[in-house]
């Protein structure tokens, strides 16, 4: 784990490159791609739950749809109201 | 968007599920790496659609069997489209390929017709005789149309034959045409010729008239020059019947200068025509043997397909049609087709009696008399026996005919002299 940090702090590299760490990137409110995720647990047009690792991505809004998805990474579409995380 | 474009042209499936169903199948799709896009909730039903390669349409199926759902699967893409249209495709392409070898075929040269030739007369020129000459030229069939140089054609046809007065060189389809007009000068027995321009040419300013055979003068009328001869005057060929040379005299008859004229005039005379035939009483008769047959053959350029042929080592009679390929009336293509038809004979050996051959002779000499008054000749005297001679029948004789005669010959220019 100090190695990890040690790499993180001191050469810059991100640490979702070497970690299993998902990556949620968010564009405008209209947006959002989950890397890494691990399944879908709901999905609605008000609501989205995406599992990741070590927490469930959850989405609120209007219009929500699944973009498309790949096995590592999913897109989300709509307009987003709220982005939440539970831990697991 | 290359995953976008790589669906266009390989082809995707277009894929509905139920959507209580979705998540899992979804899960399941992701665990099977299976790529998913343009998702959408269908508003008039409770379904699902996504699109996703063709090469998971199996994949998709099995995930349908283990989730238990109904799956309806759309092929769509390039790919298929090509597939659903393949015959139509297959129709289109032969009607390309067919257009384009018709538009390449179309470039170039498959027929020439040469028109107008008059094989009657003393200058005949046949049709292959011109053929010939124009290959050597490297104008014949399979020449680009683009190479057709009319005005170079029209010169080559002058200048190899000069009795060729007109000629109208164009091209329709595939087709090169030479129209051509010959001067009408008749053999030495057709005295009616008309159209010597050619030959007066040369003596466009002074000439003599000589006699262009033997022969005794009927009449002469001369309408310019000084004739030489009488009516009665028995002349070789080669002497001057009228003479381009006219003397200007004075009051007291003197001489006192001579002027050159190109002679002109109607000059009539007798000259005997040579005819000798002989006749074999013996002959060679072909009788049927009643082997008959036919069939077709293709040339296509130097190559010849026959569908068939006739039994060897027998004797027989062929006949062959031969049709060019043309489309639209004009648009010759190098592709002919051949009817032979053929009927087998033998050889027998037979004998002519006298009276059948007697009348094969008069038949001949009939012939040959009629078509000396078909070229203007009158016929005065016909002095041809047939008699038997050994194993052979002769007709041998003269027949005397009245003709025109005379042919402008080279006056040397001497300028007009003042005495």
């Amino acid at each position: 784990m100090l190695k990890l940090k040690w790499l993180n702090e001191y050469i810059g590299i991100p640490e979702d490159v070497f970690t299993a760490n998902s990556r949620v990137t968010v564009l405008s409110y209209r947006f959002i791609s989950i890397e890494n995720f691990k399944k879908i647990i709901c999905v609605s047009e008000d609501n989205i739950r995406i599992k990741c690792k070590k927490y469930i991505v959850n989405i609120t809004g209007r219009k929500l749809m699944l973009q498309n998805f790949t096995d590592y990474e999913i897109r989300i579409t709509g307009f987003i109201s709220s982005i939440s995380y539970e831990m697991i | 968007m290359w995953d976008y474009l790589n669906m266009i042209f390989r082809g995707y499936v277009t894929v509905s599920i139920d959507s209580k169903i979705s998540v899992r199948f979804f899960n399941i799709c992701r665990l099977k790496r299976v790529k998913i896009s343009g998702i959408e909730s269908m508003t008039d039903s409770d379904e699902v659609s996504f699109r996703t390669s063709i090469k998971n349409k199996e994949m998709l199926v099995k995930i349908a069997e283990k989730t238990g759902t109904d799956i309806k699967l759309e092929e769509c893409g390039l790919n298929c489209i090509c597939r659903r249209i393949r015959n139509k495709l297959v129709i289109l392409g032969v009607f390309l390929s067919v257009c384009t070898i018709l538009y390449i075929q179309n470039l170039f040269i498959w027929r020439i017709e040469i028109t107008g030739l008059d094989t009657t007369g003393d200058y005949a020129y046949t049709n292959e005789e011109i053929s010939d000459y124009l290959a050597t030229c490297n104008i014949r069939t399979g020449m680009l149309k683009k190479d057709v140089e009319k005005e170079h054609i029209e010169s080559l046809i002058k200048e190899k034959y000069p009795k060729v007065i007109w000629i109208s060189v164009y091209t329709k389809g595939t087709c090169l045409y030479l129209d051509m007009e010959v001067a009408r000068v008749y053999n030495n027995y057709g005295g009616a010729s008309a159209n010597i321009s050619d030959v007066e040419k040369n003596f466009m300013e002074y000439c003599n008239i000589v006699a262009d055979r033997d022969c005794i003068i009927k009449s002469i009328i001369t309408s310019n020059g000084t004739p030489v001869v009488s009516a009665g005057d028995e002349v070789s060929a080669g002497d001057i019947l009228i003479s381009g040379s006219v003397s200007i005299n004075d009051d007291s008859g003197d001489t006192i200068r001579t002027k050159q004229v190109k002679a002109s005039g109607v000059i009539y005379v007798y000259c005997d025509v040579d005819y000798d035939r002989t006749y074999s009483y013996s002959y060679y008769s072909k009788e049927p043997s009643g082997e008959t047959g036919q069939y077709k053959s293709i040339v296509v350029g130097r190559l010849r397909l026959d569908m068939g042929g006739e039994p060897s080592g027998k004797s027989f009679e062929k006949r062959q049609e031969q049709t060019q390929v043309c489309f639209f009336n004009k648009m010759y293509l190098p592709i002919y087709i051949i009817n032979n038809n053929y009927s087998g004979y033998n050889l027998k050996e037979a004998k002519y009696t006298e009276e059948e051959l007697r009348i094969i002779a008069d038949s001949d000499l009939n012939y040959y008399i009629d078509t000396l008054q078909e070229k203007g000749v009158q016929i005065v005297e016909k002095n041809v026996k047939i008699i038997t001679v050994g194993e052979t029948l002769k007709a041998s004789g003269t027949i005397r005919v009245v003709t025109q005669a005379g042919v402008p010959a080279e006056l040397h220019e001497v300028p007009a002299t003042e005495q």
